[in-house]
């Protein structure tokens, strides 16, 4: 690996960038070890070189256009899944039977490694048979190497399908098909694993590239490695085989009429209701119900009916498919005529792939469009030019699968991301050159300094252009997002052409491809509603689309007068007989209430038998309902110290099962929600529910461009950051001085929480050190973390590990370019003379707790009990994510609920290794003070260049007395200002002494 | 007859009249009258909200005044806001409301929407946030950066040297509301028969017309606006802690209301915040006294 990689030249330059600019970083920093420098240097669980080759792998069109020459392969070499090679493989695998199949069951970490011969030179396609074994609730992700290498970059994210279903058992015999509540409407079925086997063709999971990849080998032995990175599998058989050779429609058609088939008599139609399908490939795929059209099958006034599938943002996301079992009585010619809304995707249209037992029944199946309107739609099933015609056989039954690609854009959304990647690239040079705020008035030498950039502009320009062109000519008219190619490209061809107009063009350009880069996340997310699928005869008339005026009438007339009578805010629930209701609130949402109901019908109500009175209030209500009695037995908005203190909110510490429930958490989720004083008060007054910490997330490929190490300690950052500066890059860091303190080992109160712990050298030193920081380093104070490190500006940024999912989603464009990573720490000598990196991280944690007057105490207890529990926790925050999209996470503190999301295995080592060293600070009265005091302090050295230690020193007086007020008004022991416990108790003792002589 | 029985007598006789004030005198006894005379109790108490209050007299006051250094800026801050925007925005709003009433029929709808617009859109103050943000990127910062005045951005909301003016600036742009309304009106109703007959009385200029007849015409407009103008200006609490932050950096824009809150809210120190409020109540009362007695000498 390291000899190919040093044939390249372009490796050549960066290790040559790398050894140089480490050379400094070594001079800048003694301290740095330099052997592990000299040795590869690693950023955190991937090499250096690893993250160059990476970087500088080729995309699948480069790949592509290396092997143009190379015929397509035409033989096929199949390997049995179980026959893989054990000295090469490293994961743990095992062979086992799945519905009679044996199969290579591999777990989610580790590669299994397979030898095979190739007979003859040629492009091959890789097709496997897999078993979905795992029970997490996502995709299962493997990277595939060729000879150990990965060949195109496209390749490292394979992206394979689980198989799910509706959980049906419930509905008994119901006449819709689902289960009905109380009020007869429909309730929406839990979307449950359901594996069978599937076959998966090597594709683009993006969807950028429409057909299977083809591999390029040469004769001879060869090795396919397989590499978890997401979730356990099992492999059947797979095929390294020749390209499907998929027939064009004209051609198909040809056959048709070669074979003599005619069209079949209009009663063989054939409607499949969407609302059922039989397979899909994702938990967010589920019946959702459509209220605005009477003639959505089945309809009904005021009752919900789920009647459709993929309404809203449901069904959207490349690569996933619902399927359908279709048996015809007739054999011949059909239409299949879809009843279907696209009101999402503005002014495009969306693309399925239709795949009729597995296969493509012609090429132009990938590319069915599905135009946006407001309304429903019929037709049957057409590329945008020809209505599809399909040859069903009586009695065979087929299975219809709707995936989503992104057909004829596909390409051109490829490229745009090409371009994007590329200016902003071009953009970074150019920053790098200018600063943040370039001077339009200044010659920079732009053409001395980057003339490849500057030619790459020109090229971009046109690229821009042509992509608008056919972009233009796909769609059928110029759409919104034109005008931002047309600037794009203006800009790009002036600042190619004319050096002195780049430093004036930076920032519209950098927005605008920010509006691009938005309009791209739009574009390739496919929403499509469907209500039913009718196949029918090719001479049977198209079933109306919409209502006339008369059906629309009547409907409206009737959900006019159902809503006298119908109670659309209470949620139903069962009747429990004479169980004690559980009075619930919660101000979050009507969306997480929906969410939150039905898991307690599902969950809670029908386990424990307690009727729960879930209501949704808005959060300044609860403080007057308790003053008047009539407050909830549990808000789900939080706890704070100054409700527990007062008694208004009750010690948990007493329930039988509280030490069980404490068990799910880390114990620095339980600390917030502890209140720490000397008296019989000292308890914890929530269960924690949610948990936030910080990590750190840093580009890779900056890091590896300027060749340095991701830095482990504070020193290490300090020694960075001139050169960063210099490159214009900044650090993202926390001016937290309780999270600085904790890492130097410090502590933030004295004396049982009677004082504020500041008045030592090393708390004064500390906040002198993280002055420095803002001061003489110039990290800035306040930015918008994502946007800076999406652009590149900041490569390096500590925040909470939420904004994780964010960047996954939405920041594409740099997608496998950046890491997560522990925080930064500081060095600690321990008293037996280890050094080591203390890299504490400071968390909160939200709770729930239970109103001191609560009338059905025992019931809250158990409703906590529940709500708390890993089962409850991992519902919750799928369905979350699944509601409010793939963009939000749920941050939960139940340890099983958050190692159970969609981790990688190294994203996880790196979770699990600042979730083990986190700490947290118990409540103490009058704590509030503090952080303003903080922030007084820090401003004034920020502002007026005061200094850090007399800042500091001037506040401790003012939180102390407001402290020790507060002890005294909870008739706590207190301190006067400037004594320490210790000075009392020898002042004491002295007193005492001196009495007793 | 006493006085009781005759007062009973006559509501008695005027019952239908009672009858339709009831709505309103009821909830504005609730909601208003009670809460402020329940207020005048517990500004002599202890009170959590969640326990019951417990009486310690003046123990409140004197905290306030002897220990409190706190309250002392905000009285400060209050003032110079008070004293500052009250009467400028006070003049501001008579004057653009007077140059507008010069105009147009039609142009004059279009102006006066939008010199009130700031004051409808609600919190469209946030706006300045944007403007001064302390990001580099910020419209401000961005600008002096690129000029080369500064190097690194300013905080300007955090800096109390330009908190204060600031803060001015956004309360006097924010502060063409009601009474800028009222002037209109006010200006509107002005029988034009009255600017005749002071020509014939011998009004020489613009000035006198407006001292002499304009003015004393709108007495009540003045008022009401007044009124507007000194509890806005004594208020003036959200637009600060929006911009600034509650509490403001090293309480350089510490109002009384924002000391309140912070005493009723964050604290839950009920009795503590009812004394403030007692306070600044009193200084209204007493700004409303002082600015009646002015608004009597004009047109003298």
């Amino acid at each position: 690996m390291k000899n190919l990689k040093l044939t390249r030249p372009i490796a050549l330059l960066m290790s040559g960038l790398m050894l140089t600019s480490t050379f400094s970083v070594i001079n800048a920093a003694d301290d740095t070890d330099e052997t592990s420098n000299g040795k590869g240097a690693s950023i955190v669980g991937s090499n250096i070189e690893d993250v160059i080759e990476r970087m500088n792998a080729l995309t699948y069109a480069e790949y592509q256009a290396l092997y143009t020459d190379v015929p397509d392969a035409t033989s096929a070499v199949i390997i049995d899944g179980t026959d893989y090679d054990p000295e090469l493989t490293d994961a743990d695998v095992r062979i086992e039977t799945y519905e009679g199949r044996e199969a290579l069951f591999t777990p989610d970490d580790g590669s299994v490694v397979y030898s095979f011969d190739i007979p003859k030179d040629g492009m091959y396609m890789i097709e496997l048979d897999y078993y979905p074994t795992t029970s997490k609730q996502t995709d299962v992700e493997r990277q595939l190497y060729i000879d150990d290498k990965i060949p195109f970059r496209e390749t490292g994210y394979l992206t394979l399908k689980q198989v799910w279903e509706s959980d049906l058992s419930l509905a008994g015999d119901s006449k819709t098909g689902f289960q009905l509540d109380a009020l007869d409407n429909d309730v929406r079925p839990n979307t449950v694993l359901a594996p069978v086997w599937q076959t998966y063709k090597a594709q683009d999971s993006t969807g950028y590239y429409t057909d299977p990849f083809l591999y390029y080998f040469s004769e001879g032995t060869h090795t396919l490695k397989l590499t978890a990175s997401r979730c356990d599998i099992a492999f059947g058989e797979i095929r390294i085989q020749q390209p499907d050779d998929v027939k064009t429609y004209e051609e198909v058609l040809a056959d048709y009429t070669a074979k003599g088939y005619k069209a079949v008599s209009s009663d063989a139609t054939v409607k499949l209701q969407a609302e059922f399908p039989t397979a899909m490939s994702a938990k967010s795929i589920y019946p959702t119900y459509d209220k605005t059209s009477p003639i959505s099958e089945p309809q009904h006034e005021s009752r919900i009916r789920l009647n459709t599938i993929g309404k809203d943002t449901t069904w959207q996301y490349v690569g996933d498919w619902v399927e359908y079992k279709l048996t015809v009585e007739e054999s011949g010619l059909y239409h299949i005529v879809t009843r279907h809304k696209q009101s999402v995707s503005v002014d495009m249209f969306v693309t399925r792939k239709l795949l009729i037992n597995g296969e493509l029944p012609f090429e132009e199946a990938k590319n069915l469009r599905f135009t946006y309107g407001d309304e429903f739609e019929t037709r049957p099933l057409t590329d945008g030019k020809t209505e599809f015609q399909f040859y069903f056989e009586a009695g065979k039954e087929y299975t219809l699968r709707f995936e989503i690609g992104l057909g004829e854009l596909a390409d051109l959304i490829n490229r745009i991301q090409i371009s994007m990647a590329n200016m902003n690239k071009a953009l970074i040079k150019v920053k790098q050159i200018t600063g943040d705020t370039p001077d339009e008035y200044r010659d920079y030498n732009f053409i001395g300094l980057i003339p490849n950039e500057m030619n790459l502009f020109l090229a971009e320009a046109k690229e821009i252009r042509a992509i608008a062109n056919e972009m233009e000519e796909i769609v059928g008219y110029r759409g919104s997002q034109s005008t931002v190619f047309d600037d794009i490209a203006d800009m790009c061809f002036e600042m190619g052409s004319d050096e002195s107009t780049i430093a004036g063009h930076i920032g519209n350009l950098t927005s605008n491809i920010g509006t691009l880069g938005t309009w791209m996340n739009t574009v390739i997310v496919q929403p499509l509603e469907v209500d039913y699928i009718s196949v029918q005869s090719v001479d049977e008339k198209i079933p109306a689309a919409n209502a006339n005026l008369l059906q629309t009438l009547i409907y409206e007339v009737k959900k006019f007068i159902a809503s006298f009578f119908s109670d659309y805010s209470t949620f139903a629930d069962e009747d429990y007989g004479d169980a004690k209701t559980v009075v619930v609130w919660m101000g979050s949402g009507r969306d997480q209430a929906t969410i939150m109901r039905q898991m307690v019908n599902d969950m809670f109500s029908s386990q424990y038998g307690i009727p729960v009175d879930l209501k949704l209030v808005s959060g300044g209500a609860l403080l007057p309902s308790v003053l008047a009695g009539q407050g909830p037995d549990i808000s789900l908005d939080g706890v704070s110290m100054d409700w527990a203190i007062r008694s208004a909110i009750m010690k948990l510490d007493d329930f039988d099962t509280f030490d069980e429930v404490c068990s799910r958490f880390d114990e620095s989720a339980l600390v917030p929600l502890y209140l720490d004083i000397d008296s019989d008060k000292r308890g914890h007054y929530g269960i924690p529910v949610t948990q936030s910490f910080s990590v750190v997330f840093y580009r890779q490929d900056i890091f590896a461009e300027l060749g340095v190490d991701l830095p482990q300690t504070w020193d290490e950052i300090k020694a960075l950051l001139p050169l960063f500066n210099s490159k214009n890059y900044e650090f993202g860091v926390s001016a937290s001085l309780k999270f600085h303190l904790y890492q130097k080992g410090g502590d933030w109160f004295a004396d049982g929480g009677r004082r504020i712990n500041w008045d030592n050298q090393l708390v004064l030193e500390t906040f002198k050190d993280v002055c420095d920081l803002f001061t003489q380093y110039q990290c800035p104070t306040s930015y918008d973390g994502t946007n800076r490190f999406r652009t590149g500006e900041m490569p390096y940024m500590m925040s909470d590990y939420g904004i994780y999912t964010q960047l996954t989603m939405f920041a594409t464009d740099i997608r496998g370019m950046w890491g997560m990573s522990t925080l930064p720490g500081y060095e600690i000598t321990d008293e037996n003379g280890n050094t080591y990196i203390n890299n504490t991280g400071t968390t909160s944690s939200g709770g729930v707790g239970i109103m001191a007057n609560a009338k059905n105490p025992e019931g809250a207890w158990d409703f906590i009990d529940w709500y708390t529990d890993a089962d409850a926790q991992i519902r919750y925050g799928n369905e979350y994510a699944t509601l409010l999209g793939s963009g939000t996470i749920y941050t939960p503190a139940n340890l099983e609920a958050m190692l159970s999301m969609n981790w990688t295995n190294e994203e996880l080592e790196v979770l699990m290794a600042q979730f083990n060293n986190l700490r947290a600070t118990p409540m103490y009265p009058g704590d509030y003070i503090i952080s303003r005091y903080e922030s007084f302090a820090f401003d004034n050295v920020y502002n007026e260049g005061a200094d850090p230690v007399e800042e500091l020193l001037k506040n401790i007086n003012a939180i102390n007395r407001e402290i020790s007020r507060k002890r005294q008004e909870f008739g706590l022991d207190y301190l006067e200002i400037g004594e320490t416990l210790a000075e009392r108790e020898a002042k004491k003792a002295q007193e005492s002494g001196e009495a007793g002589n | 007859m006493t006085a009781l029985q005759w007062t009973l007598k006559e509501m008695k006789r005027n019952y239908l009249g009672y009858l339709f004030l009831a709505p309103f005198y009821i909830l504005f006894l609730m909601f208003t009258i009670i809460p402020v005379v329940l207020s005048l109790f517990i500004c002599f108490t202890h009170f959590n909200m969640l326990e019951p209050p417990k009486w310690i007299f003046l123990d409140n006051f004197i905290r306030l005044f002897l220990e409190d250094d706190i309250f002392l800026i905000c009285v400060k801050n209050t003032l110079i806001f008070a004293i500052v925007t009250g009467p400028a925005s006070y003049l501001l709003s008579f004057f653009v409301a007077w140059f507008i009433n010069e105009l147009p029929p039609k142009i004059r709808a279009v102006v006066t929407l939008v010199f009130y617009a700031p004051s409808i859109a609600g919190s469209v103050y946030m706006i300045w946030q944007t403007l001064f943000s302390s990001d580099a990127h910020g419209w401000v910062n961005g600008t002096l950066i690129k000029l080369g005045l500064i190097d690194t951005p300013i905080h300007f909301f955090k800096d109390p040297t330009y908190m204060m003016p600031l803060c001015i600036v956004v309360a006097l742009w924010c502060s063409l509301g009601t009474a800028f309304l009222s002037f209109i009106a006010g200006l509107q109703t002005v029988d034009r028969s009255l600017y005749e007959a002071g020509a014939v009385d011998g009004v020489k200029n613009r000035w006198q017309e407006l001292w002499y007849i304009t003015l004393p015409v709108m007495k009540p407009q003045l008022m009401f606006g007044a009124i507007m103008a000194i509890t806005g200006s004594f208020n003036f609490g959200g637009i600060v802690s929006a911009l600034c932050g509650d509490p403001s950096t090293d309480y350089a824009c510490h109002t009384i209301t924002h000391h309140l809150g912070d005493y009723g809210g964050a604290r839950m120190e009920i009795g503590y915040s009812s004394a403030i409020a007692m306070i600044l109540f009193f200084m209204m009362v007493g700004a409303n006294q002082l600015v009646q007695k002015m608004l009597a000498k004009v047109g003298q």
